[in-house]
């Protein structure tokens, strides 16, 4: 029996490809889920009363700031808005405020898991 | 991964960062060096009433992991989360993250990035370093 190496390579890539993308819009979605702790209840810039348990959208410049470049088995995906990592690792104001960090990654990644999901799309692929 | 205890590594820093620690301010006037161990589980009930140059907060329970290997033996893994702010806003943290760096090489695992101080924000500068350590 022959193994054609070339087509496992190409189908491995396909489906670590879909799944890359399935990771782009879950990591959206979880920065847009109400599930991340917030010491007090504040007015946002775009007029919402934001409660003790919130999103990470405002303006929406940070959730539009995702993008992701996919090769045939990587994927980076990148937050560059200015304030992208004091939200990921949390800050603390000069009045000596605390601003939790918010990990949307771990959210996601807890929502969904990413090892299961690649499996899925394998299994899409090579049944 | 280390077994250092919170109280050595404690130790360790104010010994490495002796000159240049900040001073908390309490209500009474007392001042004592900006260095606490805070675990986020118990609330402090008793907050200094200023806080002056470089605090360090020393987190223990950041990242927990679970190690269960053959036989049911179990290992509870977690990480020291070392976090530098500056409220002097003439000054940095990077000094004392490099001295840092030197004196914990025996056993950093991990640094995050420097946030600078923001004005948009109004957020300190800091930066933080990890460890990561078996609980006892």
């Amino acid at each position: 029996m022959a193994i054609n190496y070339a087509a496992i390579e190409r189908g491995v890539s396909e489906a670590f490809g879909n799944f890359a993308k399935g990771q782009d819009a879950a990591y959206k979605a979880a920065i847009a889920d109400n599930i991340f702790s917030w010491p007090n209840r504040t007015r946002r810039d775009n007029g919402e009363l934001a409660g003790t348990t919130r999103n990470i959208v405002d303006s929406g410049e940070f959730r539009d700031s995702q993008s992701v470049q996919i090769d045939a088995f990587s994927a980076v995906y990148t937050w560059d808005a200015d304030h992208a990592a004091y939200i990921f690792y949390g800050y603390t104001t000069g009045s000596g405020d605390k601003r939790p960090p918010r990990n949307w990654i771990k959210a996601s990644h807890r929502e969904s898991d990413p090892t299961e999901a690649f499996g899925r799309e394998m299994r899409r692929v090579f049944n | 991964v280390s077994s250092i205890d919170v109280l050595t590594l404690r130790d360790r820093i104010e010994t490495a960062l002796s000159g240049e620690i900040g001073n908390y301010v309490w209500q009474n006037g007392i001042t004592t060096p900006a260095v606490k161990v805070e675990s986020g589980i118990v609330q402090r009930s008793v907050q200094p009433q200023k806080v002056t140059g470089l605090e360090v907060t020393i987190e223990p329970y950041t990242d927990p992991s679970l190690r269960i290997y053959l036989g049911n033996q179990t290992a509870l893994d977690d990480v020291y989360r070392i976090l530098l702010k500056q409220w002097d806003i003439t000054k940095s943290v990077s000094s004392a993250v490099n001295t840092l760096v030197l004196a914990l090489q025996d056993c950093l695992s991990g640094i995050e990035p420097l946030l600078p101080r923001s004005t948009a924000l109004d957020s300190l500068e800091q930066q933080a370093l990890l460890i990561e350590y078996q609980r006892r």
